[in-house]
């Protein structure tokens, strides 16, 4: 808040100057052109859904226009590849999340988060354990006894090598049972084969079944996460069904390429901060049932590397990456 | 129908709403008309444009120009031999005919009458069906959609035209291109050749593009468009008589049916509708060889059975948030951006919006009968065009459209590359119907297959033990078998 007003009034001097004097003055403050946000998924995907909203967040913050480029391809790598190989002037900056370990770890992609300075943190997606609304599941205990006593026969759809099929490998890991995976694909195929009762469990995000939860389609049988969810406030968490970890999720990150000055990142990382904090985008981002995380700085850093490293854990424990 | 249901109509007739119906319908109209420009992709443009205005009227006016650009292909398709959208494909082989013949007005007519029936016959569906329908697709599992896809690629197989020969060739390398990208199951690379480039394999609108629009444009340049004077010529016997609706009423029922349940079926369009009720009309009809030559009935049964995909593919989009087509995925994107949670809640929580729509599509319906008639000689001009003018218009079009998808420049290079291909096999006589078919559902027959043996490990029973597979499938069977004994008894009649 303070490095804006101190930057508004920079720019009202400026523009009083400027006015008064001529010729104008070179004057090189950043950011002096549109910023461009590199989304490397489709439209209308949760990604680009969240950088519209921060587009349109961003425009009373930033003296500049921001520009949102979707580049989809390769899960995420092809957008990724080019904003890291992009000029690090703090223009170019790259809405990412678990999909940049992911990559790199299944050998898509062969560079990652070092390549990056992390900027913002804004949002996370929790995901929920879903059964068909006629399961014979009603909890997670009831799962967790039949995957034991018949191995490899309880049925999960998901999208592998996905955060997804990460959360289902972190989720057999303790109990101590293997899921027959089925690859379905993305949360649009994968809804109605979970409805239709397909196969036997499946991970979505809140805000994908919301609906389906409430009109009993589908039964969630635990939210992956430490605490409650305001959004699905009778969900019991995993943690209450017994297994105490920190279960993957996907949190929105925004990252421009390493060597970018730092006072470019602190200065965007200044702008996101305010631009989250408006009512608009609490409420947008909770209309779409995502968590209101942000982290910026250090602890942001640290997050990125911790989740790299739970990620790679479950890759090399579970032979996945080929 | 509740009575919310009719409540909803009034607010559609407003001024507004009014406006946003027929800006939709000439927009897709002439994004249909214009050869290389697609529903699809002027949808996908217009996306954009919408995040500025209210959600019901963004829907109507995207949902109008999905209804436009079906029916709009039908022009090109007809006076230049070239699909405006893909769903025209079977239209271009009775069409471009007629029209060569000189009867283009009798042809567009019968087109675009059939186009309102239609729409408006697959529309009492939409408003009628909707749940019982998503209800019942909610049974299907990979196994069935694999026993769908592949039903599909058999009444496809049915249908092509000429050299069995040269249609498996064309199938065959559809096939091929759609292999290149990560593997669905294992996420490995597949056939990239080390372009990381390729890791997302061949996308759509670059080879639909190339394939379609930029291997007509080098046919065009170096020989010189087959037809485009003769448009000018002919515009009577425009309307139906009582006879020809007489003589077509089975015709337009039942291709308004199977348009309609082929959209219900999800991931299936417009181009497959069509497809199967060609090939349905052509062995009901009693002069089957007329087909391909320039037959009313195939006119009708095409362009009845893409425009009843239209409100068809709207039902499982709306009712269960699954797309039943390209656009229908393009349209889901728009519902999410604005925030509206596709599923059966939608009708309880926000009748008026869901209601509304439904409407529209009725509305633009009759919008777009009354534009394509009084319009056509203008619309139709979009096809006569010189094509030393049209020509780099269209391939800047082509450009920009496919840049535009991805931001990709690599995009431009796979569209110019697979023009070549299509240029090279249009002037082998190769058919590039069986290619764009076979590319589109290849990736569904594959992940479907492969979900449907991972849920069994590994068996492959549950194809003939469960009920809607082994139907599908014997449906696909007797396709087959009927296709190789025709083809044999021409060939022993040719004899």
């Amino acid at each position: 808040m303070r490095t804006f007003r101190r930057f508004t009034s920079a720019l009202a001097i400026v523009v009083a100057a400027g006015a008064l004097a001529a010729p104008v003055p070179a004057f090189a403050e950043y950011p002096e052109k549109p910023i461009r946000f590199i989304v490397p998924y489709g439209a209308g995907g949760a990604s680009d859904i969240v950088a519209r909203i921060f587009q349109k967040a961003l425009e009373d913050v930033l003296p500049q226009p921001v520009v949102v480029i979707n580049k989809p391809g390769a899960g995420g790598s092809l957008g990724a590849r080019e904003a890291k190989d992009a000029e690090p002037d703090g223009y170019t900056v790259l809405s990412t999340h678990i999909g940049l370990h992911t990559n790199r770890l299944m050998g898509v992609a062969d560079f990652g988060y070092e390549d990056f300075e992390p900027v913002a943190e804004t949002g996370t997606i929790e995901l929920v354990l879903t059964a068909s609304g006629n399961s014979r599941f009603e909890n997670v205990d009831d799962l967790v006894a039949e995957a034991k006593a018949n191995p490899d026969t309880v049925t999960h759809a998901t999208n592998l090598t996905s955060v997804l099929h990460l959360a289902a490998l972190q989720f057999m890991n303790e109990p101590d049972f293997t899921f027959r995976f089925v690859q379905v694909g993305g949360g649009g195929p994968r809804k109605p084969h979970m409805v239709g009762g397909q196969s036997d469990t499946s991970f979505f995000s809140i805000g994908e079944v919301a609906q389906e939860i409430e009109n009993g389609d589908l039964r969630v049988l635990a939210l992956m996460s430490q605490n409650r969810s305001p959004f699905l406030p009778d969900a019991p968490t995993i943690k209450e069904a017994g297994y105490d970890y920190d279960p993957l999720g996907v949190s929105f990150w925004w990252m421009v390429p390493n060597g970018t000055p730092r006072d470019r990142i602190d200065f965007l990382a200044d702008s996101f901060e305010q631009a989250f904090a408006k009512p608009d985008v609490q409420k947008a981002l909770a209309d779409r049932a995502y968590a209101a995380t942000f982290v910026r700085g250090e602890p942001l850093a640290n997050r990125v590397r911790s989740e790299f490293e739970s990620v790679k854990e479950l890759v090399e424990r579970f032979d996945i990456s080929k | 129908m509740t009575p919310e249901f009719f409540a909803a109509l009034g607010p559609i007739l407003a001024a507004e709403p009014l406006l946003y119906i027929v800006g939709g319908v000439i927009l897709g109209i002439v994004a249909g008309a214009t050869p290389g420009l697609t529903g699809a992709m002027g949808i996908a443009l217009m996306l954009p444009l919408t995040y500025y205005i209210d959600s019901k009227l963004a829907l109507i006016l995207l949902v109008s120009m999905y209804v436009g650009a079906i029916s709009g292909g039908l022009l090109p398709a007809t006076l230049l031999r070239i699909p405006g959208t893909p769903a025209s494909i079977m239209t271009t082989f009775d069409g471009y005919p007629m029209a060569r013949d000189g009867r283009p007005g009798r042809a567009l007519g019968i087109g675009i009458t059939a186009s309102f029936v239609g729409g408006v016959i697959s529309w009492l569906f939409l408003a009628g069906l909707s749940p019982p329908l998503a209800r019942f697709a909610l049974r299907f599992g990979p196994f069935e959609y694999f026993s769908m896809t592949l039903m599909a690629l058999m009444l496809i197989a049915a249908v092509t035209e000429g050299s069995l020969m040269r249609g498996i060739v064309s199938g065959f390398l559809g096939l091929v291109a759609a292999l290149p990208g990560l593997d669905p199951v294992s996420g490995e690379m597949r056939l990239t050749f080390g372009f990381h480039q390729l890791a997302g394999g061949f996308q759509p609108l670059p080879v639909l593009i190339g394939i379609f629009a930029v291997s007509q444009i080098l046919l065009m340049a170096g020989e010189g468009a087959p037809v485009t004077e003769r448009v000018t010529t002919g515009f009577s016997r425009m309307f139906m008589t009582l006879a020809d609706w007489r003589r077509q009423a089975v015709n337009l029922v039942r291709s308004s049916v199977v348009g309609t349940w082929i959209g219900i079926v999800p991931g299936i369009g417009a181009n497959i509708g069509s497809i199967v009720a060609y090939t349905l009309a052509k062995s009901a009809s009693r002069t089957p060889d007329r087909f391909g030559k320039g037959s009313e009935e195939g006119i009708v049964a095409s362009e009845t059975a893409n425009n009843a995909t239209v409100a068809g593919a709207l039902i499982p989009l709306i009712t269960m948030g699954v797309p039943g087509s390209v656009v229908d995925a393009i349209l889901l994107g728009a519902l999410v951006i604005h925030n509206i949670q596709p599923g059966p809640l939608l009708f309880r929580n926000e009748p008026d919006l869901v209601y509304g729509l439904i409407w529209a599509v009725l509305v633009a319906n009759v919008v777009m009968l009354a534009l394509m008639l009084a319009g056509i000689r203008i619309f139709g001009r979009l096809a006569t065009i010189p094509k030393a003018l049209l020509n780099p218009v269209l391939l800047v079009m082509c450009c920009v459209g496919t840049f535009a998808a991805a931001n990709r420049h690599f995009d431009l290079w796979i569209m110019l590359g697979f023009g070549l291909l299509g240029y090279v096999l249009q002037r082998c006589r190769v058919p590039l119907g069986p290619f764009v078919i076979a590319y589109i559902l290849a990736p569904l027959l594959e992940k479907n297959l492969r979900s449907g043996l991972m849920m069994s490990a590994g068996s492959y029973e549950p194809l003939i033990t469960r009920p809607i597979s082994a139907t599908f499938l014997a449906i696909a069977l007797v396709t087959l078998v009927y296709a190789v004994v025709s083809e044999v008894r021409a060939a022993r009649s040719g004899r």
